[in-house]
């Protein structure tokens, strides 16, 4: 199988990695002594190719890839395990969310959920507190987050009501700019009002955070609640996902010979199924080898539900595989590549419904456009359009809206914007209610000039990586943003965006 | 939708109330008034700013032929009953024409009619708050653009966009009496101080910009007044005192922008002037309130 790990040793006198970071290497290292989950010999061959990817997520998994616990649920009843009782105020609130943090994994090893944090809060805040006490004490939550959770996968949510504390959240992050906590802002609307979404622009255009979801769409995909987490991810409350596996369909196409019809009919779905077939061994190994769900006092205590975790089946490179069907057309330009798209997208989709899954909310995996990692080079993202290639904005947003539904566990479309927005940042409220108008389930906007970018999902101040080569960072994300910037020409081509998710390496290639 | 096909007539002379003489199109623009904007800009204009970046949108085509022969497509023909024949097929969009031109026009503009501008309005309008109509001048066609604001009045999906122009400030007040029932509001440019730097640089005359600024601010409708900063020339104390007297009169507290003078797109005489420094609007901006007013000032 793919051998990502150095050797402890190189691990271990790396001058560049923390004694943290040190040591999540050394782990990592250790789960790839151990043998892959038992694979078909053909899905193994798929795996082995670079057709199916796991992300890195090692060969034995002991956790969950993502978990979003319903933080709600300790705040109310305490925590018999932490031996924590119910807090009382605001600032024990926020001292009891951050000992919680502490105890969340995912594959990052840090949590990728902080929770609504705004939601959670709100009970705890007296109405004597003034606006400026109340960012004090969002500041330092936010230190907090940034100091000790060094991952800008990391992710809080705000919204969809607005209320005071998504107001101080928008305010202490715009003006701290830091990396972590990632912001979502669940925008509704009917409801939430023009207010809030005008308070978000601004903070996008000094910080470019936050990502705004598509509250109305995506309550219908998750009627038990749900939250946006590491790169677009949408994934159930007091639930999440075990993996996220992709299938990379630029590589699917250049392994099809013959018409359109044979391969929607015959070699999509043979690699969808091979896909399958290493989400299911993973997820049969995480929960019944290692019994991460049995061994959780989060399952214990409620905050996660085994039967809310899904797996998140992910594809990349619809640009490249319609190209490659359609010789000469453009995909972004053409309405005939834009049709292709949609009807292989209608193809996945449809057989991630039919597929039975084991230990998987509803006994299904959830569709996924999976926004790339550093090594992928000359495959786009998801459903993306191709760095340069993008249509006007309004084109670019309509092209991509309408298969934004098909994604119900995330999509991420990337609208550049030049730096004369800032002026007029009432066009972004304006741009965001055209998205949702047709369809988008969600939108990030990332604005030229910026000291933090956001590199898919993902934040990384450019000012860290101009420092990385020499100093090293302490945040772990900055390496792969790096690479981004390497392999993808990031900084170069700005406004334009290029896509990582994740990946484990820290440097010591 | 183009009125004009390949080969056809496409500069009438007589002004038809339906039909607009369009320089181009912007469907998503956040640099023409508040929010996201469909931005159209018309052809003609009845200034001649030394300093202007479109200079092709100035002259309106009278049919002279001197660009025929020098179009190395041979998209345009010799004209019939005194216009230019324009085939777009044919067309690489090199500029040749517009260069030679020397009333600064462009053979190559389109017709397009009201109705045409509605249907596309209408596909982008969840996404702008509203429309601004520029140019060139855009009140020179001013019954097409009456016709085209009441009918976004009326109209129930296109009613709530707001209506803007953004003028050179010329038009008489009979005119502003006209549009100002379906305009919700106007950016004017003052281009200088004094009268006699108007003169100067807009070979026009500042008496009918400044009443139509008092007009447009008497009707609520004054939008934003703008100063394009040409180091050296607009910005002088005596020009500085001037403008700010002009525009305290008519409403200490109007928004302002001042803008940067660029060089591209400008023709030669321009290109002595310098480009806008930058700390150079800041100056201006704080010169301008020490003279009393008061802003909001746009960047």
């Amino acid at each position: 199988m793919t051998d990502i790990a150095s050797s402890p040793l190189v691990i271990i006198t790396s001058p560049r990695l923390s004694y943290r970071q040190r040591l999540t290497q050394l782990a990592l290292t250790a789960e790839e002594a151990i043998d892959y989950p038992q694979l078909p010999a053909a899905a193994r061959r798929a795996f082995e190719t670079g057709l199916v990817s796991d992300l890195h997520e090692g060969h034995a998994p002991y956790r969950p890839r993502y978990l979003l616990p319903d933080y709600s649920v300790a705040l109310k009843n305490g925590s018999e395990y932490l031996e924590l009782e119910p807090p009382r105020d605001l600032r024990e609130a926020v001292d009891f969310l951050q000992i919680l943090y502490h105890h969340v994994p995912s594959i990052t090893t840090y949590p990728v959920y902080f929770g609504d944090i705004d939601m959670l809060l709100l009970p705890y805040l007296d109405g004597w507190m003034s606006d400026e006490e109340l960012d004090r004490e969002i500041t330092r939550l936010w230190r907090f987050l940034d100091r000790t959770i060094p991952d800008a996968f990391a992710h809080a949510n705000i919204g969809p009501v607005d209320n005071r504390i998504a107001r101080s959240v928008l305010r202490v992050d715009s003006e701290l700019g830091q990396v972590v906590p990632n912001l979502t802002l669940k925008w509704d609307p009917e409801t939430s009002g023009d207010g809030l979404l005008q308070a978000a622009a601004d903070a996008i255009v000094a910080v470019n955070k936050p990502h705004i979801a598509n509250h109305p769409m995506m309550s219908r995909d998750f009627p038990e609640g749900y939250g946006v987490v590491s790169c677009y991810n949408t994934l159930p409350l007091g639930g999440g996902s075990h993996t996220l596996t992709r299938l990379n369909l630029a590589e699917s196409v250049a392994r099809h010979e013959g018409e359109i019809d044979a391969y929607l009919t015959r070699t999509l779905p043979e690699h969808i199924e091979l896909t399958f077939q290493v989400i299911e061994a993973r997820i049969r190994f995480l929960v019944e080898e290692a019994k991460f769900y049995e061994h959780s006092f989060l399952v214990d205590e409620g905050l996660i539900h085994p039967d809310r975790f899904t797996a998140m089946f992910g594809i990349y490179g619809v640009a490249e595989l319609v190209e490659g069907l359609l010789p000469g057309s453009r995909y972004g330009r053409d309405a005939e590549a834009r049709d292709l798209a949609d009807k292989v997208i209608e193809h996945i989709s449809e057989a991630v419904e039919r597929r039975e899954l084991p230990h998987c909310r509803n006994g299904r995996a959830m569709l996924h456009a999976q926004s790339g990692i550093s090594e992928d080079i000359g495959v786009t993202a998801g459903a993306r359009i191709p760095i340069g290639a993008e249509p006007e904005i309004v084109e670019h947003i309509e092209t991509v809206a309408h298969h934004h539904s098909a994604f119900s566990s995330g999509i991420s479309d990337i609208i550049a914007l030049d730096s004369g927005i800032r002026s007029n940042p009432e066009a972004l409220v304006d741009l965001t209610r055209g998205a949702f108008d047709r369809g988008m389930r969600e939108v990030t906007f990332n604005v030229e000039g910026c000291d933090l970018v956001r590199v898919t999902g993902y934040m990384v101040r450019l000012s860290d990586i101009e420092k990385l080569a020499n100093e090293g960072s302490r945040i772990n994300s900055t390496v792969l943003g790096a690479e981004s910037v390497e392999n993808w020409g990031l900084l170069g081509r700005l406004p334009r965006v290029v896509s990582v998710e994740t990946d484990p390496r820290l440097g010591t290639r | 939708m183009i009125l004009a096909p390949a080969g056809t007539i496409s500069h009438p002379i007589e002004p038809r109330i339906d039909v607009f003489e369009v320089a181009g199109v912007v469907r998503s623009s956040f640099v023409d008034g508040p929010g996201n904007r469909y931005v159209l800009f018309l052809q003609g204009c009845n200034f001649d700013c030394t300093a202007c970046h479109n200079p092709s949108t100035i002259g309106r085509c009278d049919g002279c032929a001197v660009c025929v022969d020098v179009c190395p497509h041979t998209a345009l023909a010799v004209p019939v009953a005194g216009r230019i024949l324009f085939d777009p097929s044919a067309c690489d969009q090199c500029g040749d024409c517009r260069t030679v031109c020397p009333i600064s026009a462009d053979p190559t503009i389109r017709l397009r009619s009201v109705d045409a501008v509605l249907t596309e309005i209408r596909t982008v309008a969840p996404f702008v708050r509203g429309v601004t109509v520029t140019g060139g001048e855009p009140t020179l066609q001013l019954g097409a653009l009456k016709s085209l604001f009441s009918r976004m009045g009326a109209d129930p999906e296109l009613g709530p966009l707001t209506r803007l122009v953004d003028t050179n400030g010329s038009l008489a007040p009979a005119g502003w009496h006209e549009l100002l029932p379906v305009l919700d509001g106007a950016m004017v440019d003052l281009k200088s101080g004094t009268p006699q730097l108007h003169r100067r640089i807009t070979r026009s005359e500042q008496s009918h910009v400044v009443a139509s600024l008092h007009l447009l601010a008497d009707a609520g409708k004054l939008a934003e007044v703008r100063l394009l900063l040409i180091e050296g020339v607009t910005d002088t104390d005596v020009e500085l005192e001037a403008w700010a007297r002009i525009v305290t009169a008519v409403d200490p507290g109007v928004s302002v922008r001042v803008m940067p003078f660029r060089h591209e797109g400008t023709r030669t005489a321009a290109r002595e002037w310098p480009i806008t420094g930058e700390r150079a609007i800041e100056r201006v901006v704080d010169r301008l309130r020490d003279l009393g007013l008061t802003g909001p000032f746009g960047a």
